[in-house]
């Protein structure tokens, strides 16, 4: 075996919701999409349904083969070609690091280091990535059960320290657009879950594995709970037109808190989020690329990997961000949402079909 | 100066590895680190040297604008 370890369900649930909700605190990717109105959080709300319905082929192929990650069983699956979906996964899981580690360079750069060069913040933090995601699974779970709790006490006292500055009048008229951009937008907000390809890989690697369905919704719903305090506290301070213009709305708005005129300037306490979050993030897919790689060619350690996949993702992810506007466009809900649904969705339902098909894997009753 | 210290730093991380693998006699992690220690050195070496390199995303982006404009 790759891996030893194993992962209990309630570490899962928070890993997955701080890969998730990290970008939520800076770039809100959601505000732009449609209906790039005051229906936001509506969209928010239709999104948990629909993310439940993408994620329905990975759980029905997991339960056919429930001891193979997604390269695995795609392997045993359709034979040869099978390596070929591996390599296209292993790519997309990179890619996505390298994604997110510009995403993060490119924040520090712009908003609070600017003098600084991107190199400096991406060698680093990569650094502390491949040392947490050499120890395995079992020691990323128990960090993120540490540091779930700090990110959501955080940003919960932050809202509730805004909340003398929220207007909810903004919010009506509800449905203005009428409904179908809504749930477009509920569609793209969906279709941003690459979480579920990391669920896929990590899933063998649960202890219980009857609680499987319980981390596929609670995930999905503690993300839906955070994403809506988010949302509805920045549209409620700026209101639609300005939002639209931040780059970093939840930022703008944590600078805003003033109680008292001794309680001010508490943005540290949302960069230090930012850091934790995107630390627990990039290490889970840094170690996904990794262990994707071992299960592809049959490697007996993936450890020694993991220095050289951290030699590609960061000039990856420095040449894939030249400036943060075509960074945005890329990750916008036009180009990314057809990208990620592609390998969340697509693949796995021809692989369920021809699993089906062919009578391959454990039957069910 | 940059080349070099680019050298520097590829070589040690292989330094690292290499021994190690060569006594435990993985020859299938070896290749895999080679090739993926070759990708990581084109990439950073033509990025230093300041050569355009093609930009993924803007693949990525052609490719599903021909699917969905």
């Amino acid at each position: 075996m790759l891996e030893d370890g194993r992962i209990t369900y309630k570490q899962l649930i928070y890993l997955i919701f701080i890969t998730r909700i990290t970008l939520t605190f800076t770039y809100l990717p959601a505000l732009t999409s449609p209906p790039k109105n005051q229906d936001v959080w509506l969209s928010g709300l239709l999104s948990f349904p629909i993310q439940l319905l993408f994620a329905v082929p990975v759980y029905l192929l997991w339960k056919r083969f429930p001891s193979q990650s997604i390269i695995q069983y795609s392997q045993s699956i359709v034979g040869k070609a099978g390596k070929l979906i591996g390599v296209l996964y292993v790519w997309f899981i990179i890619h996505f690091t390298a994604i997110t580690l510009c995403q993060f360079c490119k924040f520090l750069t712009t908003a609070v280091a600017p003098e600084t060069p991107m190199l400096f913040f991406g060698i680093s933090l990569t650094l502390f990535c491949a040392y947490a995601a050499r120890n395995g699974v079992e020691v990323m779970g128990r960090m993120s059960e540490i540091i779930a709790p700090i990110i959501m006490i955080a940003s919960i006292t932050i809202v509730v320290l805004l909340a003398k500055d929220m207007n909810l009048e903004v919010f009506t008229p509800v449905l203005e657009k009428g409904f179908l951009p809504v749930l477009h937008g509920g569609f793209t907000i969906a279709a941003r879950s690459v979480e579920i390809i990391g669920i896929a890989m990590v899933l063998p690697y649960l202890n219980d594995r009857k609680k499987a369905k319980t981390v596929f919704i609670f995930t999905f719903l503690l993300r839906l709970i955070f994403f809506l305090i988010i949302t509805i506290t920045i549209l409620a301070i700026f209101g639609v037109e300005e939002v639209k213009n931040r780059l970093f709305s939840f930022f703008s708005a944590v600078r805003l808190v003033s109680i008292g005129g001794f309680l001010e300037r508490i943005e540290s306490v949302h960069m230090g989020i930012w850091v934790l979050g995107v630390f627990i993030k990039i290490t889970f897919y840094y170690y996904l690329a990794v262990l994707g790689m071992g299960q592809l060619f049959n490697l007996k350690d993936y450890r020694p990997l993991i220095l050289p996949v951290g030699t590609i993702i960061i000039p990856l992810g420095i040449l894939i961000g030249p400036s943060i506007v075509e960074l945005k466009e890329f990750t916008s809900y036009k180009i990314f949402t057809w990208y990620s649904l592609f390998f969340m969705v697509f693949i796995p339902s021809i692989l369920l079909f021809i699993a089906i098909f062919r009578k391959k894997g454990v039957r069910q009753k | 100066m940059k080349v070099f210290i680019l050298i520097l730093t590829f070589s040690g991380i292989a330094f690292i590895q290499v021994p190690v693998l060569i006594k435990k006699r993985q020859w299938g992690e070896l290749t895999v680190i080679f090739i993926l220690l070759a990708i990581g050195f084109t990439l950073s070496l033509l990025q230093t040297i300041g050569v355009k390199v093609p930009d993924p995303n803007k693949g990525i982006e052609f490719l599903i604008k021909q699917i969905h404009p």
